[in-house]
């Protein structure tokens, strides 16, 4: 056997096919093969029942341990659920948008009343002749005397 | 069903009972205890050496395998498995224990590494039959050798297992099983031709 190929096995070394081949022709050897005959051949020791006994015991818990995770997991699933349904809906209820009434802050039904006030009161002030109603913006009217009312005079 | 001889014949029994181990049937899990269980406890008892760790590990093999069969996938085969958790367990072990395994320098196989006979009563190659001496010496060479060396030559020679297999166990190239098995198999030799060039000079 060449050096070189001993030194590669030593320590590892990927081969080359060639190598390979050398090196399959080796273990197929005489020399080879009887090591691997006599190493073959010694006898099987067997385990006895107390090793089986014990071993039985050990799976038996690990069989319970796995029992009660597996419950755990079926009452964990639904509370997980649960918890994250109700997350989900608080949120929902949290971020909710607000209806605005408009550009005033009271309710609608409050400015009403409130003007209806407002105007009951003036009417109990001046009479049921006068309107209640002030517009400021409205054509001021003539207050001198025309030709027409004195007239009518 | 001798599933543990891993031929195709058997291939569907191994995943039909795979299938029912991860369904959490016990029973099909104390089948697959007994074909396996003497296999896998030759195999650590000659990578531990001590008789009570060896039983130790395979029950913890078996135990690892019981918390995990759900997990395999069934793509390598059930021996497959069984003998990597095995050799894991073996290995994470022998890191805990300082051993220091005996080196030879594989000198006189440069020049020849034919010429290598046992021809007398103790070793008859036709039935395979050892005398106790003989094999003492055979079990103390395979213990004096490195983890690596010792786990190829017990997969290969004793286990029957495929070159593929093996890397696969190992997770090494299939040219580094053969040249570890070529190297187990010299140490081992170099072994007996102590011996027996010993028992020459004495007799």
């Amino acid at each position: 056997m060449e050096r070189e190929l001993l030194e590669k096995m030593l320590k590892d070394a990927q081969l080359s096919p060639e190598e390979e081949a050398q090196l399959d022709a080796l273990l197929a050897s005489k020399a080879q093969q009887t090591v691997s005959l006599m190493s073959a051949s010694a006898p099987q020791e067997e385990l006895d029942l107390d090793w089986r006994r014990d071993l039985n015991l050990q799976l038996a818990k690990e069989s319970e341990k796995r029992r009660r995770r597996n419950r755990f997991m079926w009452t964990l699933r639904p509370a997980v659920g649960l918890a994250l349904a109700s997350a989900m809906a608080m949120v929902i209820w949290v971020r909710q948008p607000t209806v605005e009434a408009g550009p005033y802050k009271a309710p609608l039904e409050q400015k009403v009343i409130a003007a209806h006030e407002e105007a009951t009161a003036l009417s109990d002030l001046q009479g049921a002749t006068v309107a209640s109603y002030h517009n400021p913006s409205a054509p001021k009217q003539r207050e001198e005397w025309t030709e027409v009312d004195l007239g009518a005079l | 069903m001798d599933l543990g001889q891993g031929s195709s014949d058997d291939r569907s029994l191994e995943l039909a009972l795979i299938e029912r181990c991860r369904k959490q049937d016990d029973e099909a899990f104390a089948r697959l205890v007994d074909v396996f269980q003497n296999r896998l406890f030759g195999f650590v008892r000659r990578m531990v050496q001590d008789r009570d760790e060896a039983m130790d590990i395979t029950q913890e093999t078996f135990i690892r395998a019981y918390q995990s069969i759900a997990r395999f996938d069934g793509r390598s085969s059930l021996r497959t498995w069984l003998f990597r958790i095995a050799h894991n367990l073996c290995i994470d072990r022998a890191r805990k224990v300082e051993r220091r395994p005996t080196e030879y320098t594989f000198e006189g196989m440069t020049e020849s590494e034919e010429g290598f006979d046992i021809a007398d009563h103790r070793w008859n190659p036709e039935t395979g039959i050892l005398d106790d001496e003989l094999r003492k010496v055979v079990e103390d060479g395979i213990g004096s050798m490195s983890e690596k060396l010792r786990s190829v030559l017990l997969l290969h020679d004793r286990e029957n297992l495929q070159y593929e297999e093996i890397a696969d166990i190992l997770k090494i190239p299939i040219g580094t099983v053969k040249s570890r098995l070529f190297l187990a198999r010299a140490h081992l030799q170099q072994v007996l031709r102590s011996y027996l060039n010993y028992e020459g000079s004495v007799q």
